[in-house]
C-alpha cells in the first residue's frame, strides 16, 4: 500500500486537532505534541480499489513566538495550512507559515483549509483577498471540525493529489 | 646547373615552396599528422613521461594535486548525496574493520583483566571456559548476554514511513508504521534541539534506552534500520544491523532515492533482515529445574530460619518474664541470658526463702527450658528474718520441762513465750539476736518464764535437793525484839527467801512423793511472865506462818506450834521462830 506523509500546520487554537480527531484513529496521547512538538495519526482512504494510508503529523499550534521544526516537513507528500474564519489574526499567521514552509520546502503542495465554517463568519477578510491568497495554495477547502463538513473530502483529495 | 646560379631570391622562395609543398604551410601537413594519431603518441609514452617529469622536477604532482582536489570537491558538492549513497557500504565496511580492531583489543584488554579477578564465580566460569576450549573472556560474555530481538523495522528516512517490518511476535507489529513515523519525530526533535549548528553534522539518536528494552537506531543515508531489543545487547548483534542496513542500501539503493510511498519493492527485505532477529535465551529445562532445587532449598532454609527465629522468639519472652516476674522474698534473679536453646538463670536465694521449682511452677514457667544457676545469699527482708525467728524457735532443742512458742502481736512485734532453763533462755536470746536483720523486728523475750536449775528429775537428785532443802528450811529462824510480836522489815525480806525455799522443797517433795509438814516453833526469852511468854510465842509463830501463807506458801503444811520460855543461857536466842521440816514418804 501505498503511504503519504501529511502535515498539518497552523496558529494555536484554528481546530487541527479537532480536524484531525474527525477523522483518524491513533495510539499517541496527546501529551506528545507538547513535548516534541508533534503526534502523528493515522487514516487509510480508499478509491477505486485504491488504498493509501496517510500518516498525518499533527504539529503543535505556531505563533510568532513559537516557530516550528521545519524538519517535520521533510519527506511530506502535502501540508495543510489550517487558519480559523473567526479571527482574522489566524490568516495573517497562517501566510507567515506558509511563507517559513515554502522556504525550506518551495515542492511540497499546500493546501488552505479555513476552519470553523460552523460559526458566522467574523473576519473582516473580503472574499476576494482570500481569492488572492488562496492562489498561493495548491487547493482551498472550507471546513468545520464540529460537524465533519467536507473533513473526510479534503483528505480523500490530498491522499489522491 | 652549376653555371647558372639562380638569385638568392629565388632560391629562398624555392625552398620555402618545397618545404610548403612537403609539410605544409606553418607545418599544416606535419601537425595534422600529428593531430590524427595525438591520443595514439601520446597515450604510448603518457605515464613514463610523467613517470620521468615528476622523478625530475616534481612539477607533475604540483599541477595536478590542486586540479585533482578542484574537481573532486566541484563533483562532491554537486552529487553529495550520490557519492554518500555509493561509499555508504564502502565506509560502513571500513568503520567496521576499524571498530572491530578496537574492540578486539578492548576484549584483550578486558579479558587480561577479568584474568586477573578472583572469585568464586570466576574460578568456576574459568573452569567451565577451559573444559569447552574456549577463551575466558568469551566464556564470560556468554554468560552476561541474554537478549531477543523483538522487532525490526525499516524505516523511510526522508518521510518516516515505514517500508518494512518483521517481529519475533506478529501480533504487536500492528502499529509499526505510527510507531516508526513517531520515531522518525523524535529524532528530528532531538536533531532540532540539541543540533549546535546548520554546518555541524546534525545530532541523531542511536539509542534509546529503558531498564530492560533498547532501541537501536542504525542510520543510513536513505532508510533507519530500528531493532527493539529486550535484555543486554552483545556486540555482534550491533555487527549484525549495520551490515543488514548496509546489505538493504545496496540492494534497494534504486527504490529508496526513487521512494514515493509505495512499499511493494521492499517486500523482499526479510531475507536480510531475518538474520537480524536474533535471541539467546539462557534459560533452558535444566535451569528450570535446578531453579526448582534452589527454591525448595531456599524454602527450607526460610522454613528453619522461621523455626530458629521461633524458638528463639519463645526463648526472649522466657527471658523477659523471667526478668518481669517478681521473685518471691529472699530470691534475686542477677542475670537471664540465652545459650545453646535455653535460658539461663543466675540467682541467688536466701535458704529460708521458698525453693526456685516453687516459685517457676506458681509462676507457670517451664522450669525444663531453664537452667538455674542458684548461689545461696542471706537476706534482710523482714518476711525472711521472720521465717528464720520461725525456724529458730520451732527447731530449737528443748529438754522435757521447756517449752517455748512464738507470738506475733502486730506487724513488727513478736513475743517469745514458755518455760525454759537460764541457761536455754540465754543461748536463744543469744541465738536470736544473732539473727541477720533482726534488728528490723523487735522480740521481746522477757515473757519467758526461766525455771531453776535444779528442778531436775533425777530421783536420786531430788532426794539430794529435798534433803537441801529440809536442811535449808529446817535451819532457818526469824528471830524478833524483846516483847515484840510483829516481824520486822529485815525479817518479812528473809521470810521472802524463806518462802521461795519452802515452794521449791514443796515442788520437790511433790515430785519425789513425799508428805512434808513444817513446823513452826515461836519462843521467847525467859524475861517477863510465862503467860505472856507462851502469848507472845504464839503470836510469833502465827505472824510467821501468816506472812508465809501470804508469800505464796500452801497454810496445810504450816503448823505453828508456841514454844513459851526458852531457858537459854543467851536469851536473844530465845527471841525467835524456829522451823522444823518433817518428811514422810506417801503410801
Amino acid at each position: 500500500m501505498i503511504q503519504k506523509k501529511v502535515c498539518i500546520l497552523g496558529p494555536t487554537g484554528v481546530g487541527k486537532t479537532s480536524l484531525i480527531k474527525q477523522f483518524v484513529e491513533g495510539i499517541f496521547s496527546e501529551k506528545y505534541k507538547t513535548t516534541i512538538g508533534v503526534k502523528i495519526d493515522k487514516k487509510q482512504v480508499n478509491k477505486e480499489g485504491r488504498g493509501i494510508q496517510l500518516l498525518i503529523w499533527d504539529l503543535e499550534g505556531i505563533d510568532r513566538y513559537c516557530g516550528f521544526n521545519p524538519r517535520y516537513l521533510r519527506g511530506a507528500s502535502a501540508y495543510i495550512v489550517v487558519v480559523d474564519q473567526t479571527r482574522s489574526q489566524s490568516l495573517t499567521e497562517g501566510m507567515e507559515i506558509l511563507e517559513l514552509a515554502k522556504e525550506h520546502y518551495p515542492d511540497i503542495p499546500a493546501f488552505f483549509v479555513i476552519n470553523k465554517t460552523d460559526l458566522p463568519t467574523s473576519w473582516h477578510w473580503s472574499e476576494d483577498e482570500l481569492d488572492s491568497y488562496s492562489q498561493k495554495f495548491a487547493l482551498l477547502t472550507k471546513t468545520s471540525a464540529k460537524t465533519g463538513e467536507n473533513v473526510e473530502s479534503l483528505f480523500n483529495t490530498i491522499a489522491f493529489w | 646547373m652549376t653555371d647558372k646560379v639562380p638569385p638568392s631570391e629565388f632560391t629562398d622562395n624555392s625552398l620555402e615552396k618545397v618545404r610548403e609543398l612537403l609539410i605544409g604551410r606553418d607545418d599544416k601537413f606535419v601537425r595534422e599528422k600529428l593531430d590524427h594519431d595525438a591520443k595514439g603518441f601520446v597515450s604510448n609514452v603518457v605515464s613514463e613521461a610523467l613517470l620521468e617529469r615528476e622523478s625530475k622536477d616534481g612539477s607533475v604532482n604540483k599541477v595536478l594535486v590542486p586540479l585533482v582536489e578542484k574537481s573532486l570537491n566541484r563533483s562532491i558538492e554537486a552529487n553529495s548525496e550520490k557519492i554518500v549513497g555509493t561509499l555508504y557500504p564502502l565506509v560502513g565496511a571500513l568503520v567496521r574493520k576499524a571498530v572491530s580492531a578496537f574492540l578486539v583489543e578492548f576484549v584483550e584488554r578486558t579479558n587480561a583483566l577479568i584474568e586477573n579477578s578472583l572469585s568464586p564465580k570466576s574460578i568456576s566460569w574459568r573452569f567451565k571456559a577451559w573444559q569447552s576450549g574456549i577463551k575466558y573472556s568469551e566464556y564470560v560474555a556468554a554468560q552476561i548476554y541474554q537478549y531477543q530481538v523483538q522487532q525490526l523495522l525499516v524505516i523511510h528516512r526522508e518521510t518516516g514511513t515505514l517500508l518494512h517490518s518483521i517481529s519475533a511476535d506478529p501480533e504487536k507489529e500492528k502499529d509499526a508504521d505510527l510507531i516508526s513515523s513517531m520515531l522518525v519525530a523524535i529524532n528530528d526533535f532531538v536533531a532540532d534541539a540539541f543540533g549546535v549548528s546548520s554546518n555541524e553534522p546534525e545530532n541523531e539518536l542511536g539509542e534509546i534506552k529503558t531498564e530492560d528494552f533498547t532501541l537501536l537506531i542504525k542510520i543510513g543515508p536513505q532508510a533507519l534500520l530500528v531493532a527493539a531489543v529486550t535484555g543486554s545487547i552483545p556486540p555482534e548483534v550491533r555487527g549484525k544491523l549495520q551490515q543488514a542496513l548496509e546489505d538493504f542500501h545496496r540492494f534497494y539503493q534504486q527504490p529508496l532515492i526513487n521512494y514515493e510511498g509505495d512499499n511493494a519493492a521492499f517486500d523482499g527485505c526479510e531475507t536480510i533482515l531475518a538474520d537480524c532477529l536474533v535471541s539467546e535465551k539462557k534459560e533452558g529445562e535444566g535451569k528450570k529445574s535446578k531453579r526448582l532445587v534452589g527454591a525448595a532449598l531456599l524454602l527450607v532454609v526460610l522454613i528453619a530460619l522461621c523455626t530458629l527465629s521461633f524458638l528463639r522468639l519463645s526463648l526472649s519472652i522466657l527471658k523477659s518474664d523471667l526478668h518481669e516476674l517478681s521473685p518471691p522474698p529472699g530470691v534475686v534473679v542477677t542475670d537471664a541470658y540465652i545459650s545453646n536453646g535455653k535460658v539461663h538463670a543466675k540467682i541467688l536465694r536466701d535458704p529460708a526463702a521458698d525453693n526456685i521449682e516453687k516459685w517457676f511452677s506458681d509462676s507457670d514457667i517451664d522450669l525444663s527450658r531453664i537452667i538455674v544457676s542458684e548461689e545461696p545469699f542471706v537476706s534482710l527482708k523482714p518476711s525472711i528474718v521472720e521465717r528464720k525467728l520461725e525456724k529458730l524457735i520451732r527447731d530449737y532443742p528443748l529438754s522435757e520441762h521447756e517449752t517455748i512458742s512464738l507470738d506475733k502481736q502486730n506487724d513488727n512485734k513478736w513475743i517469745v513465750l514458755g518455760d525454759v532453763f537460764a541457761s536455754t533462755a540465754i543461748n536463744l536470746t543469744q541465738k536470736i539476736n544473732n539473727l541477720p536483720g533482726i534488728s528490723s523486728l523487735e522480740v521481746d523475750t522477757s515473757p519467758l518464764s526461766i525455771k531453776a536449775e535444779y528442778e531436775i528429775d533425777n530421783a536420786a537428785l531430788q532426794k539430794v535437793a529435798l534433803t537441801r532443802l529440809v536442811n535449808k528450811v529446817s535451819s532457818q529462824s526469824v528471830l524478833f525484839a524483846t516483847n515484840q510480836e510483829a516481824l520486822s522489815e529485815v525479817q518479812l525480806a528473809k521470810l521472802e527467801i524463806l518462802a521461795n525455799d519452802v515452794k521449791q522443797l514443796l515442788s520437790v517433795a511433790k515430785k519425789t512423793n513425799t508428805i512434808v509438814s513444817i513446823v513452826v516453833m515461836g519462843a521467847s526469852d525467859n524475861s517477863g511472865s510465862s503467860a505472856r511468854n507462851r502469848e507472845l510465842s504464839q503470836k510469833r509463830a502465827e505472824n510467821v506462818v501468816n506472812s508465809l501463807i501470804s508469800l505464796g506458801v500452801e497454810s496445810s503444811v504450816l503448823i505453828p506450834v508456841s514454844l513459851g520460855e526458852l531457858p537459854l543461857q543467851n536469851p536473844s536466842m530465845g527471841r525467835s521462830v524456829m522451823l522444823n521440816v518433817l518428811i514422810s514418804s506417801a503410801l
